[in-house]
């Protein structure tokens, strides 16, 4: 059995541990407001582009090297992890769909955001063509770089298509990992953009003949890069509000787990104490009886 | 009193501007284009450039107020595009900023850096140089005079 000393020393350590833990999960709290508050802030752009891409792709002759479908060679797949650990599987999660779907891929290449993916993704056989931490630059800076880099892949022939896997932001308590087709861009919309749009925007005899300056080449090719580099800019938002969310619940679970240990402790410990005290009572007393005798 | 018509901009990190608008002037692609109400479907781009609008006095988006008095609400944008229904304008720009959120100083410093980057490219593949000019220039122009 452990001695007073040596459980005393552990109760402090798992407070000090506790204090660490309470303080990342404030932390962790206050970021989610802030981070889902961005993505609010982002979905009436997102509905506003998902209405004008559908109203493009009704005119039918819709054409751009960013729509067309080839046989595919080789598979781009952007992952998005986050930068820090010590938020559950969070990580992990993300690492593992993205790979599996490499094993189903012809020739995955990967393309990296966030550093925790990488160290992950480095440890396998894969292909790793790009990477960017994820707070490298401001969001839609390095949401432009991203699209930049893999629209210029797409079109070089590099890679025939690309899979974006990141978290989605279900609530606070679920975040669920989700592959989502980027290239070549669908323009009917498999996108959460495009069915928000069904949602709010049908409004039959209003918009048939629509009218494109300069004319719906032109508006197209400006479109599909801003709505590449959009997407990209909304999956970081909801990573990044997964990530916080992640690690909110792993720091409420590392704190909750250290009180009902420091409990237990505190028990062991005090009970360790009686008995050395009623030990020593008993030898007193049994010294005192033998003296008597 | 004019027809009105709904006018939205949005950027991907805000919704700038919502409310009643009776015009709406926006820098097209073609050249600056005006939409009133009942304006045929239309999707165009748009240069980096100056929109404004003629908006109902008070606060914005209250149509309740039937008053004649109206008030020009003015945004620089960075290019985009606008997409025109009979009852709805929506501006959609990467970045919009109105009158109170332009650093005149900064606005003037990127106007001198970006004038002087241009007339070094003498040509030769200056459209960023030349959207840069644009940009600066919107800010100033928005900010020089008043409403």
């Amino acid at each position: 059995m452990a001695t007073l000393r040596q459980l005393k020393d552990r109760v402090r350590s798992l407070k000090n541990t506790q204090q660490i833990t309470r303080a990342m999960k404030m932390v962790a709290g206050a970021k989610i407001r802030r981070a889902e508050a961005a993505m609010r802030a982002a979905r009436p752009y997102a509905q506003a582009i998902g209405a004008c891409l559908g109203e493009l792709a009704k005119t039918g002759g819709a054409r751009h090297p960013l729509l067309e479908r080839r046989e595919v060679q080789s598979s781009g797949i952007l992952l998005m992890t986050a930068d820090k650990g010590l938020a559950g599987a969070f990580n992990s999660n993300l690492v593992r769909a993205a790979l599996s779907i490499a094993r189903e891929a012809q020739r995955p290449r990967f393309y990296l955001v966030g550093t925790k993916g990488r160290v992950q993704v480095r440890n396998t056989t894969q292909v790793i063509e790009a990477d960017w931490p994820l707070q490298s630059a401001p969001f839609p800076a390095l949401a432009r770089e991203i699209a930049h880099r893999l629209s210029d892949d797409f079109l070089s022939g590099k890679v025939d298509d690309v899979t974006l896997v990141s978290s989605r932001f279900v609530s606070t308590i679920v975040q669920r990992p989700t592959p989502q087709g980027l290239l070549p861009i669908s323009a009917t919309g498999t996108t959460q953009a495009a069915t928000d749009r069904a949602a709010t925007e049908e409004k039959p005899g209003l918009r048939n003949a629509f009218e494109f300056e300069p004319d719906a080449g032109a508006v197209l090719a400006a479109l599909l890069p801003k709505y590449l580099e959009f997407t990209i800019y909304q999956a970081l938002l909801e990573t990044q509000a997964s990530e916080f969310a992640a690690r909110l619940i792993a720091m409420t679970n590392a704190t909750d787990n250290a009180g009902k240990l420091i409990d237990e402790l505190t028990l062991v410990m005090n009970k360790t104490r009686q008995a050395a005290i009623t030990k020593e009572i008993l030898e007193i007393v049994g010294g005192a009886e033998a003296l008597k005798g | 009193m004019p027809a009105r018509t709904r006018l939205s901009i949005v950027t991907p990190s805000a919704l700038k501007f919502q409310g009643e608008a009776e015009l709406v002037v926006a820098p097209g692609a073609a050249g600056d284009l005006g939409a009133l109400a009942h304006h045929a479907p239309m999707l165009t781009t748009l240069r980096t450039g100056v929109v404004s609008a003629t908006i109902a006095a008070g606060a914005a988006g209250d149509d309740q107020s039937a008053s004649r008095a109206t008030e020009r609400i003015q945004f620089a944008v960075d290019g985009g595009f606008m997409q025109i229904l009979p009852d709805h304008v929506v501006i959609l720009t990467d970045l919009a900023l109105s009158r109170d959120e332009i650093d005149v100083e900064a606005a003037r410093a990127d106007l001198k850096r970006a004038e002087e980057a241009l007339s070094q490219k003498k040509g030769a593949d200056d459209a960023h140089e030349r959207r840069d000019v644009a940009w600066a220039h919107a800010r100033l122009a928005i900010t020089a005079r008043p409403l």
